[in-house]
């Protein structure tokens, strides 16, 4: 998909921008099934959106990062906002089993304590809804990590979306 | 678990090892006498570290330590390899699952025979690990550290001190804006003055950065924030890897002038250009430096070192959360590095967003910043 929507714009560098501003990433990751339920639709025409980017590699990179770097910050703001469900058609679905005990997201880094004192008040739902505990999110940040390297063959994968006119071909 | 190879414990045993060839590096073009420490001083920097390979490194880094003064140009290149090999396989570890084959490119040993950090980096292969030791290379020589107790001892802000920094903000602000403005800034949701006002001191900054800090801690409706008798800090700030505020009165208020130019344009005036330019009720906007009419000198804030690639910056904040531990758990402070983001920003200017609440438009943040992030709406794309 290119290019991005000025709806997608919206949301990735407000709601879910964690870099401008972290206390609206966290209320709007909290805030997401009850979007869904009152049947927001700028929301899931954000939720398609960003599940497309993902599977087309479409989202340019970020600065100082590469597209797969991108594509795996993505794949973090989906699950941090609409769950454990890898977005529709995702080419390299993360490992249910990573979530919160080998990879860690923005919301768990910043909303997340093993202490109610120094959690968000919608913590507790959050790591409900994805079957997470705080003690084991919290005790993952001083473990290990996978951070996934680029996949084989992913070059060639981008160039074939490239082909097909899904995405841009990167300078 | 505490391991012994977690992600914060292999960033900061590359920090260290780093840390020391840039000490070896000086020390090796002194004096015979300092070459034998300085090429011990890595080893027990090394050993400090709490991963095997760190260990590893300590014993790789000292044996060259016993040389004779001739063999200067051979210890200093072995030191450098050493340390090299040790930091290419902590690498290793942060790149990707530990359970994979080594996934990264191996290292070029040969520019390692010459001294400085262009030919240190490029015995690295490009990409992510060449980027990640430069962003911490980089930054080496300016981080430093806070202690906990230097954290906890800070003094808290005034509330009298805030409300007249307050007040000389809106002083400064065209007549015709002054209530707005002082609306906007008054509000609860809003803590633009108390964490990015000119009253905002350079320590405030820095404990921000380095252990979430809010600088308007001990005021009214500040985020709670403590150290507690165990040594964890306990806070529901929020902060990424960035603190910083504007200098002046003046400076904070020039930015946000540009901003009210513009959007009093809207036939519906500010109020339309907000419903124009939000989704979903948010308004997230970049003035650039100069539509702000920024100098250098007129913010000022404070970093993680070595959080230049997004993948540094996502290891640095776990580092600091891992600091912020109970005392027998916790791992060393992070280092911070004082900057000017409009002088040595790439893309500097103010980030700004505005939230439509029930009683209206409030502005949620305001602060100076070296760059957009992605996909804030730059107000010289809507004039």
């Amino acid at each position: 998909m290119i290019p991005r929507s000025q709806n997608f714009r919206g949301y990735l560098g407000g709601w879910f921008s964690a870099e401008t501003d972290l206390t609206l990433y966290i209320e709007a990751c909290e805030r997401v099934p009850a979007w869904l339920a009152e049947d927001n639709r700028g929301l899931t025409e954000f939720r398609d959106e960003l599940a497309t980017h993902i599977r087309e590699s479409s989202l340019p990179p970020r600065h100082n990062d590469s597209q797969w770097g991108t594509d795996e910050w993505l794949r973090d703001i989906w699950f941090d906002a609409f769950g454990p469900e890898p977005a529709p058609g995702d080419p390299y679905p993360v490992p249910a089993v990573q979530w919160g005990r080998v990879r860690l997201t923005d919301y768990m880094l910043h909303a997340v304590d093993e202490d109610e004192e120094g959690s968000s008040d919608g913590a507790t739902a959050w790591l409900a809804a994805r079957g997470l505990t705080a003690q084991g999110v919290y005790d993952a940040i001083s473990g290990d990590t996978v951070r996934r390297p680029e996949p084989d063959g992913y070059a060639e994968h981008l160039r074939r979306l490239t082909e097909a006119g899904l995405r841009e071909q990167l300078p | 678990m505490s391991g012994s190879s977690g992600q914060s414990v292999l960033r900061q045993a590359v920090e260290g090892l780093l840390r020391a060839r840039a000490d070896a590096e000086r020390g090796l073009d002194d004096v015979t006498a300092w070459v034998t420490r300085a090429a011990l001083r890595p080893s027990e920097t090394a050993r400090a570290g709490r991963h095997p390979l760190a260990r590893r490194a300590a014993d790789d880094a000292a044996m060259p330590a016993g040389a004779m003064p001739g063999a200067l140009a051979a210890l200093s290149a072995a030191t450098r390899t050493a340390i090299a090999t040790e930091v290419h396989a902590l690498l290793s570890l942060l790149a990707v699952d530990h359970h994979q084959l080594p996934p990264l490119p191996p290292l070029d040993a040969r520019p390692l025979a010459g001294p400085g950090d262009r030919a240190f980096l490029s015995a690295f292969s490009e990409g992510f690990a060449r980027s990640y030791v430069a962003t911490v290379l980089g930054d080496l020589s300016s981080g430093r550290p806070t202690s906990k107790a230097d954290a906890a001892a800070h003094p808290g802000a005034q509330q009298a001190t805030i409300d007249a920094a307050r007040d000389r903000i809106v002083a400064a602000v065209e007549p015709e804006h002054r209530a707005l403005v002082r609306a906007w800034l008054s509000h609860p949701d809003c803590h633009a003055v108390e964490i990015h006002g000119p009253q905002v001191g350079d320590r405030d900054l820095e404990l921000r950065a380095g252990w979430t800090r809010p600088p308007d801690h001990g005021a009214e409706g500040a985020d709670s924030w403590r150290v507690r008798d165990d040594g964890k800090v306990v806070s529901k700030h929020q902060v990424m890897v960035d603190a910083g505020a504007f200098t002046s009165a003046d400076a904070f208020v020039r930015p946000l002038e540009a901003f009210m130019t513009v959007a009093r344009r809207h036939p519906d005036g500010i109020e339309g250009f907000l419903r124009d330019h939000s989704v979903d009720g948010v308004a997230p906007f970049f003035i650039n430096a100069q539509l702000g009419r920024l100098a250098p000198g007129d913010a000022v804030a404070h970093r993680g070192a070595g959080t230049g690639t997004p993948q540094a910056a996502r290891d640095w904040v776990r580092m600091r959360r891992d600091a912020m531990k109970k005392d027998h758990e916790c791992i060393a402070p992070v280092r911070t590095i004082p900057y000017d983001p409009i002088a040595d920003g790439p893309d500097p200017g103010v980030r700004l967003v505005f939230k439509r609440g029930e009683d209206g438009w409030v502005m949620v943040t305001y602060y100076p910043s070296d760059s957009p992030a992605p996909d804030n709406q730059r107000l010289e794309d809507i004039t």
